[in-house]
């Protein structure tokens, strides 16, 4: 058959998390905070823990409380904090008594129904998920709630107002479009073989609301947030990360992205499609790698 | 980055009456509470609740019908650097006329 044959792929986010521009882009955002003091975080959306590990490692005296929705997300954290020599517990979303260094708790939850008591953490981070969610201001709103006063809050996010440049548009559109199309190639090439064709089931998946609807912010209406929840932002960046076919190919090929941006069709089939066809939307465009800008901002509770 | 022209040419009735065949056709056997004609006010994603995909699948159909690739639909669908939170059938009409004005 053509280009358009089935394989074994890591539909996890594991692929991406060692993508090096995605890796690199983690590294210089942890940098940027000023984690030495720190004793307890609360790594929000933490799925694999590949930034959660990156915070420990700047902040040797604290221990790391991490939710994620994805039991998938989860149980990869525990593999690898395990891995690094942490002491790892579960959690089924109760608040477990604090812990000491080193020591690393795993809950499959929300992060917007955090379980927490007022004051508990002095580090509330979300690295590449804030955009995910989309009552930002009771999210807010959440994690002032449980920072102490002084403690502080990080974020990073590859989606918000700017951040793409608009050969990014453009190439990130025509990928939707070659993606799509190699379902196409896919279907015919199983009816030729008189199999069934590929269904697309819409309305059905979680992760695809009705298009746009979670609305981007600026860097300016995330501060404004920010210091109306009683968060002072004490540092803006916004870095520009270029990723090339690689980069590309890996994150389509993780689920969650597939699942969203090509909501409705079998996700292991989405994510093949997308990775398969990184390459060609570059193409299509000129370009080898594509300039994708991400947000990074640290604010203090007041 | 080269626009694939076709030499048919469409005035915007046309793109209005094929667009309005093409989102009619397209939502035929989807399950929605919307249950009037097509107009060029429609919304399609508070009226036709459109997915993501779904938009890029009305552009790949709008594509094969004019025998066009590459239309730039994206500089349709964002706006100021950030996604438009919903769009009219017009506009698609509107957009594509400009492009074959």
């Amino acid at each position: 058959m053509s280009d358009v044959s089935l394989a074994d792929t890591d539909t996890t986010y594991k692929r991406f998390a060692h993508d090096p521009a995605y890796v690199q882009a983690n590294t210089a955002f942890v940098a940027r905070l000023p984690l030495a003091p720190v004793t307890r975080i609360l790594d929000l959306c933490g799925g694999s823990g590949a930034v959660g590990q990156l915070m420990l490692a700047a902040a040797p005296g604290a221990s790391l409380q991490a939710i994620d929705l994805d039991p998938v997300q989860i149980g990869l954290a525990a593999e690898n904090y395990a891995e690094l020599g942490y002491q790892v517990r579960l959690s089924d979303g109760a608040a477990l008594e604090p812990a000491g260094p080193r020591t690393v708790t795993l809950t499959v939850g929300s992060a917007t129904e955090l379980p927490f008591p007022e004051a508990t953490f002095d580090c509330v981070m979300i690295a590449n998920a804030i955009h995910l969610i989309g009552d930002k201001d009771s999210l807010v709103s959440a994690i002032a709630r449980v920072l102490q006063p002084g403690g502080i809050f990080a974020f990073s996010s590859g989606f918000y107002t700017g951040c793409w440049p608009p050969v990014t548009q453009q190439v990130y559109y025509e990928w939707l479009k070659e993606a799509t199309a190699w379902i196409a190639r896919y279907s015919a090439a199983r009816v030729a073989a008189g199999e069934p064709a590929v269904r697309r089931i819409r309305g059905k998946s979680q992760l695809a609301p009705v298009a746009y609807q979670n609305r981007w912010l600026s860097p300016d209406e995330w501060r404004e947030l920010l210091t109306a929840k009683g968060l002072e932002v004490r540092d803006l960046n916004e870095r520009a990360v270029m990723f090339d076919h690689d980069s590309l190919a890996s994150v389509g090929a993780y689920s969650g992205l597939a699942e969203a941006q090509l909501s409705g069709y079998p996700v292991e089939l989405a994510s093949q499609a997308l990775a398969a066809t990184a390459a060609t939307a570059l193409a299509t465009a000129g370009v080898s790698t594509v300039q994708h800008n991400w947000i990074e901002i640290c604010a203090v509770r007041r | 980055m080269s626009n694939e022209t076709s030499t048919l040419k469409f005035t915007r009735e046309d793109l209005e009456r094929d667009i309005l065949a093409i989102l009619t056709d397209m939502t035929a056997d989807w399950d929605m509470p919307y249950t009037g004609a097509i107009q060029p006010d429609t919304r399609l994603m508070a009226d036709l609740a459109f997915e993501s995909i779904d938009v890029v699948q009305l552009v790949v159909a709008i594509e094969a019908h004019l025998q066009r690739r590459h239309l730039h639909f994206e500089q349709l669908l964002m706006v100021d650097g950030r996604y438009v939170q919903e769009l009219q059938v017009h506009e698609i009409v509107d957009f594509l006329a400009k492009q074959a004005a």
